[in-house]
């Protein structure tokens, strides 16, 4: 993340901008010069781009000073601009964030967070932002909020045609503060009001099962995520059980660092992934040397809310052949962001490349496919009958190496739908 | 509901009310001196983002397009409906029906319940009518390009051209697509209709309020010898509205004298309109007077009128329609009308593209904003979708039937 090409060094490129913006304001400003702001500028903005930059501070002039709604707020315009910039990329995760946004969405991945307690996926064939799991004992689910409720209003703001981002950073805020969310679950809209907290995300849980068998899940991959697993793996003694399960189920993922800390625990040596940027340069990154030296056969379950970083490292054991992956063909999200800090205090949000896994393999689009395919399409009621027959598959595969998929696999049968007369 | 958006959307076709009013009335409006700092601050993460998603982004990027959707975001966030921003493509026909004619095909467009763009009617004796387009059609594609997700402004840019050149067009029909090549040329939009009708009453119906409206419609009034009738019937229904200077010189029809509007702009300051000596009168914020219209007399017929409206009457004709209501001169049948109470101004930009924005507020005579409320008719008279579709306008009937008993009374 951090090592990102650059056409200049950060310093350099604001001296750069700053002139640039100097002229181009004064160059407007003694009289429509644009010859001479369009020589100065060329640095940055390609000749026959300059007229659309001029032609923005202009709509801005007139804006500010004709509107009917007085005074037009300055930073709400540029906000809308930059927002604007960013969102003709279509693309889902990248996005512009202003600084309120902004302060408490990059915070986000310190481990603590001032929300509601909730992960989130979007599904964009159908269009829709759903809950994708609620964190234990955190404001969202304490409102009784449940995994699969579609977000259809946030605080009288219609979702439809919103990205995660842009989601995300309404959703999110102070904490004490209220959040009212409209959502559809069904056939049924339920409104909550959600007081948000502070709270440090729970990254990871561990205990040991049945048949002395140890789990750990993870929610998602945090600047902590590692020192957590660490804690766990030496809590409960791992090598001295039958085996390992880690859990990355509906984790979304998260920062990529982390990713590289978590794979480098599983992986002694070699590559973690491929970074492949816009322009065709390419980084590989190692494991750390953090190796955790686990002993045991390790199971990995997936499914298909895992995103990302989750990808990413079952990808990599999946290549090394150092797990077994069980569950569900996962998400499919094989890019990376970045985050921007901006001169006014917002941010940006950017894909800035494709990853492959250590065989060069891109999941884009289509997630990493487990080696034991455990399928479960009604897994919101398994969880409330306190069920969950992947896990029960992997914990049989670590006990007898074996599994019958069919027999663990959960699928609602399609119902044929009965006609009903009324009367 | 579809209708609202049918009509809101003809509306935005049609063209904003009260361009011509910048160009009257108002200095070119010239961005004011901003303070140099400040401005810099505002406007570095433009190029921070710009900068950085040109190096960084995983794609590749258009430089222009990313402007582009800096001006169309800064716009965006004003969440009014009336202010766009136009493309340099579109700029050139943006007010083009308001003159009168368009070079182009000769179909009214707007988008339905889907998002898609849809014919809604074809014009008599046009090249679309000529090919065979029909009410219905949807378009899918321009000269091979797919269009669509595109907002019906950026359709009619690609659809729109000089006359003489042609254009393809993929048409959805039912479950085909239908492949056209149409050669555009010049249409006369017809503005003012009219006729005698039964107990020689007048009819005149006006499209939309063009540059040339006045005068067509003193020529429909020559045509009908309106001093020989019993009554008049104005029909305003439909009508989007158009240029503020034409609503000033169609309010002095029938109102001799009197306030036709308030303008209220966005720093407090007002501007009253008022029809005095057949002209029409600007008073500004300190008291200066000036001609703002010449073409403003009187019909001059001692005959009762009666003007419809309906709830696609909007803007211009919502204005003559209060000014009339206020000042007490004829009587208002129909439906509650639209409800757009803002007056926009358009100014073309560096690139080529234009900005039309919302500048201000217009009041009635009586001070009321109509804005989201409309004005309700003195005589409500609705006009079913069934009533519609048997041919039968339950409207223009209770009109004349009104001004029969009113002619009787005499």
């Amino acid at each position: 993340m951090n090592n990102q090409s650059s056409f200049f060094t950060p310093s350099v490129q604001i001296r750069l901008l700053a002139l640039a913006i100097i002229l181009f304001v004064a160059g407007f400003l003694l009289g429509n010069q644009l010859s001479v702001l369009q020589a100065q500028n060329s640095q940055l903005i390609p000749e026959d781009a300059q007229q659309e930059l001029f032609a923005i501070y202009e709509q801005y002039e007139y804006i500010k000073e004709n509107f009917v709604n007085q005074p037009v707020d300055n930073t709400l315009l540029i906000d809308g601009a930059l927002e604007g910039m960013v969102n003709i990329l279509e693309d889902e995760y990248s996005g512009y964030m202003n600084a309120e946004s902004f302060a408490s969405f990059s915070g986000s991945f310190s481990g603590d967070m001032e929300g509601i307690g909730a992960i989130i996926r979007s599904d964009m064939e159908l269009g829709i932002i759903e809950i994708a799991d609620v964190l234990p004992n955190a404001p969202a689910e304490k409102a009784g909020v449940v995994p699969g409720d579609v977000f259809i209003e946030v605080d009288g703001i219609p979702v439809a045609g919103m990205n995660q981002t842009e989601l995300v950073t309404i959703v999110r805020g102070p904490a004490g503060t209220t959040v009212t969310i409209l959502m559809q679950r069904g056939d049924k809209q339920l409104t909550f009001e959600i007081v948000r907290e502070r709270f440090e995300i729970p990254s990871v849980f561990s205990e040991v099962l049945e048949g002395n068998i140890g789990y750990i899940s993870s929610y998602d991959f945090n600047q902590r995520t590692r020192s957590k697993i660490d804690a766990a793996l030496a809590e409960l003694n791992v090598n001295e059980l039958n085996g390992l399960i880690i859990d990355l189920r509906n984790n979304p993922g998260g920062l990529l660092t982390s990713a590289i800390e978590v794979g480098s625990a599983f992986i002694e040596n070699g590559d973690i992934l491929h970074e492949v940027f816009g322009n065709g340069e390419e980084i590989t990154f190692e494991t750390d040397g953090s190796f955790a030296n686990i002993t045991v056969p390790i199971v990995f379950l997936v499914n298909e809310r895992s995103a990302s970083a989750s990808e990413l490292v079952a990808g990599a054991v999946q290549d090394y052949g150092l797990a077994t992956i069980i569950g569900e063909q996962t998400f499919g999200k094989g890019t990376v962001q970045q985050l921007r800090t901006l001169t006014n205090g917002g941010g940006v949000r950017l894909t800035i490349a494709q990853w492959l896994t250590p065989n060069r393999n891109s999941i884009q689009g289509e997630g990493i496919t487990p080696d034991i395919i455990i399928r479960v399409d009604n897994d919101r009621e398994l969880a409330e009958l306190g069920k969950d027959p992947q896990l029960d598959a992997a914990v049989e595969f670590l006990l007898s190496g074996d599994v019958d998929a069919e027999a663990f696999e959960s699928i609602v049968p399609e119902i044929t739908p009965e006609v009903t007369e009324t009367p | 509901m579809r209708f609202k958006r049918y009509f809101f959307t003809l509306m935005m076709i049609i063209g904003a009310f009260g361009i011509g009013y910048i160009i009257g009335t108002h200095n070119p409006v010239q961005p004011a001196l901003a303070q140099q700092t400040t401005t810099s601050d505002l406007f570095a993460p433009l190029l921070e983002v710009y900068d950085l998603l040109e190096a960084q982004y995983v794609n590749e990027i258009d430089p222009q397009a990313m402007l582009d959707g800096a001006i169309r975001g800064m716009v965006e966030i004003l969440d009014d409906p009336y202010t766009n921003y136009v493309d340099p493509d579109y700029f050139p026909f943006v007010n083009q029906e308001l003159s009168g004619s368009i070079e182009g095909i000769g179909v009214v467009i707007a988008e339905n319940d889907a998002g898609q763009i849809e014919i809604i009617n074809v014009l008599e004796n046009t090249p679309a009518q000529r090919a065979g387009l029909q009410s219905g059609d949807i378009f899918v594609g321009v000269n091979g390009e797919d269009v669509s997700d595109l907002t019906y402004l950026e359709l009619s840019s690609r659809v729109r051209g000089r006359a003489g050149t042609t254009v393809d067009l993929d048409m959805q029909r039912g479950d085909t697509v239908v492949s056209f090549t149409v050669e555009r040329a010049r249409i006369e939009i017809p503005n003012v209709e009219y006729e005698v009708l039964d107990g020689n009453i007048g009819y005149i119906k006006m499209a939309q309020f063009s540059s040339d409206a006045r005068q067509k419609v003193d020529e429909a009034l020559a045509a009908l010898d309106v001093e020989s009738l019993n009554g008049l019937i104005f029909d305003l229904r439909d009508n989007p509205g158009g240029y503020l200077s034409a609503a000033v010189e169609i309010a002095g029809l029938f109102m001799e004298q009197g306030v036709v509007l308030v303008e209220e702009f966005g720093d407090g300051s007002q501007q009253v309109f008022e029809i005095r000596n057949g002209q029409g009168i600007q008073i500004l914020g300190d008291n200066q007077e000036r001609t703002y219209v010449n073409n403003a007399a009187y019909f001059g017929a001692d005959i009762p009128v009666v003007v419809l409206v309906n709830e696609r009457s909007a803007s211009a004709s919502e204005l003559v329609a209060g000014a009339w209501q206020d000042n007490n001169t004829v009587t208002i049948m129909g439906e509650t009308t639209f409800g757009k109470g803002t007056v926009q101004i358009q100014n073309q930009l560096s690139n080529g593209g234009g900005l039309r924005y919302t500048i201000a507020r217009w009041l009635t005579p009586m001070g009321e904003w109509i804005s989201g409320t409309g004005i309700s008719p003195d005589i409500a008279i609705a006009l079913t979708e069934e009533m519609v579709a048997l041919g039968q306008d339950t409207q223009l009937k209770a009109a004349l039937e009104f001004l029969a008993v009113q002619i009787n009374q005499r």
